[in-house]
């Protein structure tokens, strides 16, 4: 799908027309944002907006997280875990400490 | 205020003009001292507009007027202030500091990146093909083993522009997220503006609106009672230039008064008015 982001009143505005006018193309509405569905009519909007408004539109296309294909089984097992801890309180950094869950500096460096 | 039209001089505070004058000539001369361009040449001296001027200066049957803002533009004309005054003097000040966005890098470091890969796709194949037929000859082809290595050669330099431009895109990238740090700042600090614009202009309205609805209903021609937001846009616009203080002339295009004496009494205004 395609992200559009606006950064201006009238790129902002000019989003919210488009959504309006066309909203089978629209996957979802953010404040100043919308997700659209993945087809070259979106392609075409976004740039269209692009050429019109430069910077204050930002176009990032997203594709489907599926872990079971991206991430690694510890990273998915720690994710699980954390998700089921004791202490609601307890930061990730304490939690995975001593264990054989990554640890956070270790997530953050690797790539998915 | 003192008129010319043409080789002739009205003054007074109600001047009745023939209908034959495009308005918006009048408007203009009005709003800036002169409409000399065509004939005939009109020129206005007078008191200069203040903002209530652009919205209801003009008053003809299709006027285009958000009543609502009009009004608290009338309110603000005379002197009518808020509690969200203060914050929104810091508003506009703060956004008119923020810097000038930088401006955000050309598209064409993406199509570079787009066409270096194309590129890098075409000489790989070549590279395999040329391969494939150094193996199948078993190096009995000694210009087949040179076209490999041209081959090679070519892959290898565009290989290297390629990565450049992946490398001019990620800068362009982190340029344009700079820049959108800042428009997203400006964007915010505009919001801020307008929202504190909306909550004065609702508190002025609240306000505003008994005196207003009194003059509306004292329009001439206006029903009583009529819903005072969704009436005619020149009665509406009359009922707030009564209310608000025009400064310069209004120019009225609307048969709702008999002559300008009647109109400029009405608004208690110097008006020009064009027979209808």
């Amino acid at each position: 799908m395609l992200l559009v982001i606006t950064y201006s009143t009238a790129a902002r505005q000019a989003l919210r027309n488009l959504c309006n006018a066309h909203e089978e193309s629209v996957v979802r509405r953010f404040g100043r944002a919308a997700l659209l569905a993945d087809t070259e009519f979106a392609g075409f909007q976004a740039v269209r907006l692009r050429e019109q408004f430069g910077a204050a539109v930002q176009v990032e296309r997203t594709r489907p997280f599926n872990e079971f294909e991206t991430l690694r089984e510890p990273v998915r097992e720690a994710a699980r875990a954390y998700a089921d801890r004791e202490t609601p309180a307890l930061p990730y950094a304490k939690f995975a400490a001593g264990t054989d869950h990554p640890a956070p500096a270790d997530l953050k460096e690797s790539e998915l | 205020m003192i008129c010319r039209v043409g080789e002739r001089t009205h003054a007074g505070r109600a001047l009745d003009l023939p209908a034959s004058l495009d308005p918006e000539r009048v408007v203009r001369a009005v709003r800036t001292g002169a409409a000399t361009a065509a004939d005939p040449p009109i020129t206005v001296d007078a008191r200069a507009p203040g903002r209530l001027h652009e919205r209801v200066g003009y008053v003809h049957e299709d006027l285009s007027l958000t009543p609502r803002t009009a009004l608290a533009v009338a309110a603000r004309s005379r002197g009518w202030t808020t509690g969200y005054d203060d914050r929104l003097r810091e508003a506009r000040g703060a956004l008119a500091a923020h810097a000038d966005v930088p401006a955000s890098p050309p598209a064409s470091s993406r199509q570079q990146v787009a066409e270096a890969r194309e590129e890098v796709d075409r000489l790989r194949e070549r590279v395999a093909a040329a391969r494939g037929r150094v193996e199948a000859a078993d190096g009995e082809a000694p210009a087949d083993r040179e076209r490999l290595a041209d081959a090679i050669r070519a892959l290898s330099e565009v290989e290297t522009d390629a990565a450049a431009a992946r490398e001019r895109r990620r800068r362009d990238r982190e340029a344009t997220r700079a820049a959108r740090d800042q428009l997203q700042e400006r964007l915010r600090l505009e919001d801020r503006v307008a929202n504190l614009e909306r909550r004065a202009r609702r508190v002025l309205v609240e306000r505003a609106r008994p005196a207003y609805e009194r003059a509306l209903d004292a329009v001439p021609g206006c029903a009583p009672g009529t819903a005072p937001f969704e009436t005619a846009p020149d009665a509406m616009a009359l009922a707030i230039a009564r209310f608000g203080e025009l400064r310069a002339p209004a120019v009225l295009a609307t048969g709702r008064f008999s002559d300008a004496t009647a109109a400029a009494a009405w608004l208690d205004a110097p008006v020009v008015r064009l027979e209808p």
